[in-house]
């Protein structure tokens, strides 16, 4: 055994020496110092996404809780590692034993009460406390919006308001909006990132998110205002996205409108026939093209019996894949069924089409020329 | 039952029987294979079906192919045999060929866990590697969506495999009865057994990505993992085979912590080690059944049509999970508990400072134990679950972090006015405070019922789970490796590579950590091949990270070979420790000590005014109570 060193005491009578009061305080200053500079920090920069729904902005200020109450605990340890380094490190082995402290008096009795007294805080706030008001329910919502993810992409309807197939989610502020979820085939997670809500949809079961949109925006300007699955559902769980858009309620009340009546669309030019077969997970043709200025009457024959496809068409398909809104696109409908949709073809150019059910194994490119 | 030495022939025998066992292991295992998958086709000849039904057939195969790879590797020599009145072949081979072969040596066992573990590390370190190199670009071709998820999920379940096993299969088997005083495990030939069901493990992994792999991640939640491609069948029989071995290895060290310690070793002298070790017991021994159960259910699923999860036959996805995570909760201390050890040891061995609060660490010890069976519902808060379930979780897992805190008292209470000698298994354990503390407050977010509905299955949690379990598990990992390379291989690796490892590898990992959270917080979800263009910069400067992080385990490797091949002849106790281990030589003999050792003082008395040595270890035929020339303790 080493010689004992200057510290080395009766193992009882060591709270008060001078060695420990030589790294206590030092310690304690650096704990105050850096539990100041961290609690500024936090207050200033914000790391968390903004919150666009009322119980998003309750978990956002549960975030910032527990960030204020886990700062002191991580500033106490790095205090800790720091000073014990500082005053007794050394690459040489060293040259005495370092005092036999125990730990058998009041410093776990203290470090047990505390730890005991934090955790029990912040199982009551934000837990207990939060818990209730996130899970709450409606009967009564303005906007009921049922969901069903299948694999890979979400149908979503608004049975209120007669709304059979919705590409994008669009929501009005300031209402209370309930979605109903459930999945047809594997498990699936309905996530809206800037909502800071989710929740599984699981097939034979209903889950429910009951929320209130609080800020007007879209998914251009707000890449976290979409549906994201966030379940591994399979091959193209990570392209299986909806664009969300929180409008003004009469901008809202207008695209009810638009989409209830959007079987009728004003064709603006001479009608252009498309017919595009879909088999075996299969195109049967990878491009199609139309003159420019005409209207597009596309019929969608879907082959594969009981197996859902549609046909959405996107500026790019980089914008398909990031999730941004079709420019025009048909219902996800189970085979055999044909589909019909009328749209007037965009400008000239060059575009992408796809299965939204299957957005790699079946794509293809759309010429206006 | 007694071990005779192998007879010293003077004609070595050919390098190449070195492999006889394991050919024979391979032959009965295809034997048995062909029995079982004979026995199949029979069957359905029978019933009027097609003689070979993939999942079928190798399911019922691997039942019989797995008993022949046992029964060739050693279990017939060494049980079967007895079983049926011959003797048994017990003989231990020796030299390096004892690595190949079915060796009841607790020594060799560890070395054999620690080289297949540590090669299963590289690679499932590699397919981290292209992980990250898919996510440089928000769509990338570099792999096919499908082809990303297998090779996520084989990530995924490699690196468990290796988080089990590593630390309780490598220094488990090798420090525990040493440090208890004792000569070997409880059951030495089970021990060998728990070892040899490994191969089998990683042979189904990588056969099943012939047969299309899986993509459900290690987690395999049905539906997905009922309607997937075959290799989910192959995975469910490997998860259910690598159960087995973790269970045996449970019940071994208990039954040694129990009764092999020397005489004078109370559980009040025992090193905290060793209590991690009898605590992660517990845990492997009663939980793992249930993994098991969760993928049985899933196997006869798959070929038997049953429908334990589907809602049209009376069953429930979320079953599934229930059954899965009421082990894999439990599953995370049999990771991160034995590097907690390591960590405590070093730290104390490294501070020359008793060991804080040891009861109270001891009790944190088996504080997490009592209550890991009770938390497992906090991997489900977002799956739909019934509301009432949440409130009751969230109180059980915030009591938990109560006795992990103790163990952080202890841990800093030990370096707190410790000498602290700055060598590289000390900087590890040292890095272990720093990162399970950012592990585990991250960790009170997804506690955090409201919180965690906006960063369950986000890269939020990828990123907590890292912390923890390399943060905590692999740096202690590491620690331990640094701390005992020299009594293991007789041998001192490199100081300067070693200290220039750590700090590549401790700044490499929070770096590529540490914006995880970020990501996930900002909308990024896990387990995807592709993601949204406004995150590319975090998802590049990680992937960045990564490679250097990477390539701190190619130096590692690097220190490792050349050491073990160059590296200067290692004392018996180069640390100056009092821990029973280094009372003996580097390596240890065969038999670990010349006598039982008597223990008579603790193992961390630094410093303390006239501790008695930690044990007395008397000459070999001496009566075992006379003090050796070699007094424990004192150092030259």
């Amino acid at each position: 055994m080493l010689n004992p060193g200057p510290c080395a005491m009766s193992r009882y009578a060591y709270g008060t020496s001078r060695c420990m009061k030589r790294q206590l305080l030092p310690a304690i200053a650096l704990w105050l110092a850096l539990t100041i500079v961290g609690e500024v920090v936090a207050v200033k920069v914000n790391p968390y996404m903004v919150a666009k729904s009322d119980k998003g902005s309750d978990i956002n200020a549960a975030f910032h809780f527990l960030t204020y109450m886990a700062i002191p605990v991580f500033t106490m340890v790095i205090a800790v590692l720091v000073s014990s380094v500082a005053q007794g490190a050394s690459n040489k082995f060293p040259t005495e034993d370092g005092p036999p402290i125990m730990g058998r008096g009041a410093a776990p009795l203290i470090w047990f009460g505390a730890t005991s007294c934090l955790a029990v805080a912040v199982m009551i706030y934000p837990g207990l406390v939060e818990l209730p008001r996130i899970l709450h329910q409606t009967n009564n919502p303005d906007v009921l919006v049922k969901v069903e993810g299948i694999q890979w992409t979400w149908l979503v309807s608004y049975p209120n308001e007669n709304i059979d197939s919705a590409r994008e989610v669009v929501l009005p502020v300031d209402s209370t909006v309930k979605f109903e979820i459930t999945s047809r085939d594997v498990l699936h997670g309905f996530w809206i990132p800037s909502f800071l809500l989710k929740v599984d949809a699981v097939p034979g079961l209903t889950t429910k998110l009951t929320l209130k949109p609080t800020k007007i925006g879209t998914y251009d300007a707000d890449p976290n205002l979409r549906v994201q699955c966030s379940q591994l559902c399979g091959l193209s769980h990570s392209r299986m996205r909806l664009p969300v858009r929180v409008v003004s309620r009469a901008d809202y009340d207008a695209w009810v409108q638009q989409q209830t009546a959007s079987a009728q669309v004003t064709p603006t030019g001479p009608i252009t026939q498309v017919k595009l077969v879909a088999k075996n997970l299969k195109w049967d043709q990878s491009t199609v093209t139309v003159p420019v200025g005409s209207s597009v009457s596309l019929t969608v024959d879907n082959q594969d019996s009981a197996i859902p496809h549609n046909f959405s068409i996107y500026a790019s398909q980089a914008a398909a894949t990031s999730g941004q809104k079709p420019i025009a696109g048909t219902k996800p409908t189970a085979g055999p069924v044909q589909e019909k949709l009328l749209f007037n073809s965009p400008a000239a150019g060059t575009y992408f089409f796809r299965c939204d059910v299957h957005p790699t194994t079946m794509t293809g490119t759309f010429v206006v020329q | 039952m007694t071990v005779t030495a192998g007879a010293i022939d003077a004609r070595q025998p050919h390098p190449i029987t070195a492999l006889v066992p394991l050919l024979k292991g391979v032959t009965w295992g295809f034997i048995g294979f062909a029995i079982g998958a004979g026995l199949t086709a029979a069957v359905r000849r029978a019933m009027g079906e097609s003689a070979w039904s993939l999942e079928l057939s190798v399911s019922i195969g691997y039942v019989f192919g797995l008993t022949g790879w046992i029964l060739g590797i050693g279990v017939w020599d060494r049980w079967g045999r007895e079983w049926f009145g011959l003797p048994i072949k017990s003989s231990e081979p020796t030299g390096p060929r004892r690595f190949l072969a079915f060796s009841q040596d607790h020594k060799v066992i560890g070395v054999q866990y620690m080289t297949t573990f540590m090669i299963l590390f590289l690679f499932a370190g590699l397919l981290a590697m292209a992980i990250r190199y898919q996510l440089l670009h928000p769509v990338n071709s570099a792999f096919s969506d499908g082809t990303y998820n297998r090779i996520m999920s084989m990530h995924g379940i490699i690196m468990i495999a290796v988080a089990v096993a590593t630390v309780i299969g490598g220094f488990g088997n090798y420090f525990v009865p040493i440090m208890v005083g004792a000569r070997d495990v409880a059951f030495p030939r089970l021990n060998a057994l728990s070892y040899w069901l490994v191969p089998p493990v990683a042979v189904l992994l990588l056969t099943a990505q012939a047969v299309g792999g899986w993509d459900s991640g290690w987690t395999a939640y049905p539906p997905l993992s009922i309607h997937n491609a075959s290799g989910q069948t192959f995975f469910c029989l490997a998860i259910i085979t690598f159960g087995l071995s973790s269970i045996l290895g449970g019940m071994n060290f208990l039954v040694t912590i129990f009764h092999l310690r020397a005489p004078g070793m109370t559980f009040g002298k025992l090193p905290i080690f060793v209590w991690s070790m009898f605590v992660t017991s517990w845990l492997a021994l009663c939980f793992t059944q249930f993994l098991a159960a969760a993928m049985l259910m899933i196997l006869l699923s798959r070929i038997a049509g049953l429908g334990f999860f589907t809602a049209a036959t009376g069953g429930q996805p979320l079953l599934y999970q229930h059954v899965f995570w009421f082990y894999s909760h439990p599953a995370v201390y049999i990771f991160v508990l034995p590097g907690l050890g390591i960590m405590l040891e070093v730290l104390a061995h490294f501070s020359r400072k008793p060991l804080f609060a040891y009861k109270w660490a001891v009790g944190g010890f088996l504080g997490i134990l009592a209550l890991s069976g009770a938390v497992w519902g906090h991997h489900m808060f977002a799956s739909g679950m019934s509301v009432r379930l949440l409130g009751p979780f969230l109180v059980s897992t915030e009591i938990i972090s109560i006795p992990t805190g103790l163990i952080f008292l202890s841990a800093l209470g030990t370096i707190w006015m410790g000498k602290l000698w700055l060598k590289t298994p000390m900087l590890f354990a040292l890095a272990v405070i720093f990162n399970f503390l950012i592990g585990g407050i991250t960790g009170i977010f997804l506690a955090d019922v409201p919180t965690d509905f906006s960063v369950q299955n986000t890269y939020f949690v990828v990123a907590h789970f890292h912390y923890t379990i390399i943060g905590g598990e692999i740096f202690a990992l590491f620690a331990g490796i640094y701390y005992w390379f020299p009594k293991i291989s007789g041998r001192m690796y490199n100081e300067k590579i070693g200290q220039i490892q750590f700090w590549m590898m401790f700044l490499g990992f929070n770096a590529t950590f540490i914006p995880m959270f970020w990501a996930g917080l900002h909308g990024m979800n896990r387990r995807i091949a592709t993601y949204q263009p406004d995150l590319q910069g975090v998802n590049v400067f990680i992937s960045i990270m990564a490679f250097f992080l990477g390539f701190s385990m190619v130096v590692f490797v690097g220190n490792m070979v050349y050491s073990l091949i160059w590296g200067p002849k290692a004392e018996a106790d180069p640390w100056h420790s009092r821990s029973l281990e280094w009372q003996v030589s580097s390596p240890p003999p065969t038999e670990n000590f010349p006598s039982i050792p008597v223990i008579r003082g603790n193992p961390y008395d630094y410093g303390v005014p006239g501790a008695p040595a930690y044990a007395v270890i008397g000459i070999a035929g001496g009566s075992g109570e006379e003090e050796s020339a070699v007094k424990q303790g004192e150092t030259s």
